[in-house]
């Protein structure tokens, strides 16, 4: 019965000149702008050339038995292991133009990171890691085999970062693409007639939902193609990256749907959902690299763009990612959340009046 | 005669102040039902409480004999409703408009063609069918909000006033098309604050005022109410003297 609602409501949307210009023109451009203005920075991420790592150990460290095993993984991989068993260990880094530091106490170890040292850091954290897991899985023999993905980990330019970035943005916008049909909705009272209908509140949100869903779908498929072709944009995996993007658009057209029902007004629906687009995006490596960014890594876990951004990013870099699974999760169950809240604010208004 | 609708003690509050108060009326099928009342008189709230748009605090809207809150999946298809806005989408064609608000009433394929092209038809605007509603004259955009609701053959019929800012010779046609209508068999109900059109086409009427009806009846039994002699008043003469002449700031 929704059918032919859910078509015309498609079309109404999908002739608004706004949606192409947001969803497929938008993208396009802000990205080519960014990917020409931080090429350069983007440059500087590159795999890491070898380097030295100081390291002191505690005598009785329980670390000191695996400490000839890791300075030879090391030397496989291009990190030397230096001893300094005295001195401040900031300034061994800095006199010794140290990549990093590691310092073995008892049960623990500590790594130290230099802030204009980010890959260095960023390996020698990957490699401890990768070394201690790998040992305490039994599986010695894989380390140097692990620890090689540490030399494409962080390689990602500026055209697949802001490239794939901003159609993860655009894509969180969705709400605007059905801000007419909305207005127009509420402006000539069209929900009134649906009323009479005899549409559940249910038939009337999915009639909703899945045009908006599409027709950003589209506007979106379309720019990503276009910069794919255009600027050299990588996407890697890209049946892993259409579901995550996919289950992305509708999270967010679920949730600033859900925004409209509560409020009940257009314009406070695009301010709310535009400044939580916003701050997500802000945390979430929209604007500045989630590489780079400052935020502690629990803040940055919060923001759904944060997952799908590294996600796509890693995807293409890598050709997997840790992230696609909490991405796709936390899109699961924000859509369900957002549905549920509609459906609920829904009915209340339509039973309350 | 068979009644099609019954408003059973239908009550509606707003801020503890009663917009419809203990309504009691009763449309018989077959007929056309004029519903008269000053700005605030609880017109719209009633129509509102009939059409399942507003729900009552008190009271009952039975329709076809079954209470119609309780049973609206089945008797939704009954009843067509034009509402005083222009309910339509600019951005969509006029068939696509008739399309979309007959299609919710569970009608598909091939049948949901010949329905489109005859509401088309019967609001004459065939030929500007595959025209942008934006585009369209006040007029059409009228007779369109019309052609969206009838689309589905419904038994009743209710029309919020249909005539509001548009030129005499679309509210002649849409008279006429409201007579053509329920002579074919629709049941209709009928608001407007034109007298004429009300006196011209309602074969009984009710004036309501403060929540309340105050009067109903034919024309000239509501003309009685105020004088002996009918020829002498008009109905806007005969509401002005049992509503008030003053002004409602609602």
């Amino acid at each position: 019965m929704i059918r032919y609602l859910i078509k015309n409501n498609f079309k109404i949307m999908f002739r608004s000149a706004v949606n192409i210009l947001l969803f497929v023109l938008c993208p396009i451009v802000v990205s080519a702008v960014l990917i020409s203005a931080f090429s350069s920075l983007m440059e500087s991420y590159e795999p890491a050339e070898e380097f030295q790592v100081g390291y002191r150990i505690d005598k009785d460290s329980s670390y000191g038995e695996y400490m000839n095993m890791l300075k030879n993984v090391g030397d496989e991989n291009g990190v030397t292991f230096v001893e300094y068993d005295k001195g401040d260990i900031e300034e061994l880094i800095h006199q010794h133009e140290l990549g990093g530091f590691v310092e073995f106490k008892g049960d623990s170890y500590k790594v130290y990171e230099i802030n204009d040292r980010k890959v260095e850091g960023a390996t020698l954290e990957y490699m401890m890691s990768a070394f201690f897991n790998s040992y305490l899985s039994g599986d010695i023999k894989d380390i140097s085999l692990n620890i090689e993905k540490s030399e494409y980990a962080p390689a990602i330019n500026s055209t697949d970062y802001y490239g794939i970035i901003y159609i993860v943005y655009f894509g969180w916008c969705a709400i605007v693409c059905a801000a007419g049909l909305f207005s127009n909705e509420k402006k000539n009272r069209i929900g009134e007639r649906l009323q009479v209908s005899n549409l559940s509140v249910f038939q009337i949100y999915l009639a909703r939902l899945i045009p908006i869903v599409t027709v950003v779908a589209i506007g979106i498929c379309i720019a990503a193609v276009v910069s794919a072709f255009m600027m050299g944009v990588h996407w890697g995996n890209i049946a892993i990256s259409v579901v995550v993007i996919l289950l992305m658009i509708i999270a967010a057209t679920a949730s600033e749907m859900m925004i409209y029902e509560v409020t009940g007004s257009m314009v406070a629906t695009i301010i709310i959902s535009f400044g939580m687009v916003w701050i997500l995006g802000f945390i979430g490596g929209s604007f500045e690299t989630y590489m780079f960014s400052p935020y502690p890594e629990s803040l940055k876990q919060l923001s759904p763009v944060y997952h799908g951004n590294r996600a796509l990013t890693e995807l293409s870099s890598m050709g997997e990612s840790d992230y696609v699974l909490s991405s796709i999760i936390y899109s699961t169950v924000l859509i369900f959340v957002s549905s549920f809240i509609s459906l609920i604010a829904g009915k209340l208004r339509r039973n309350g009046r | 005669m068979e009644t099609i609708l019954k408003t059973v003690d239908l009550t509606k509050k707003y801020d503890n102040r009663a917009v419809v108060d203990n309504l009691n009326i009763e449309i018989k099928k077959g007929e056309i039902f004029g519903l008269l009342g000053p700005n605030g008189a609880g017109k719209s709230t009633t129509m509102n409480m009939i059409c399942n748009i507003v729900k009552p605090d008190f009271g009952t809207v039975e329709f076809m004999e079954k209470d119609f809150r309780k049973n609206r999946k089945e008797l939704s298809k009954h009843l067509g409703y034009i509402p005083q806005n222009l309910a339509i989408h600019g951005n969509l064609k006029a068939w696509e408009n008739v399309e979309l608000f007959t299609s919710l009433y569970g009608i598909k394929g091939g049948e949901l063609k010949k329905r489109i092209d005859e509401a088309l038809e019967y609001v004459g605007l065939s030929e500007r069918r595959d025209d942008y509603a934006k585009n369209f004259s006040g007029g059409m955009k009228r007779r369109l909000n019309i052609a969206c609701a009838i689309g589905h053959h419904p038994d009743l019929l209710i029309f919020d006033e249909p005539t509001v800012g548009i030129d005499p010779q679309s509210r002649n046609f849409i008279l006429d098309k409201i007579k053509e209508s329920n002579k074919n068999g629709a049941t209709v109900i009928y608001t407007s604050h034109y007298m004429e059109e009300v006196e011209a086409i309602c074969s009984r009427i009710a004036i309501m005022d403060n929540g309340k009806v105050i009067a109903s009846g034919t024309s000239e039994e509501l003309k009685k109410l105020v004088v002996d002699d009918t020829e002498s008043i008009t109905l806007e003469e005969v509401f002005l003297t049992l509503t008030g002449k003053n002004l409602r700031d609602m």
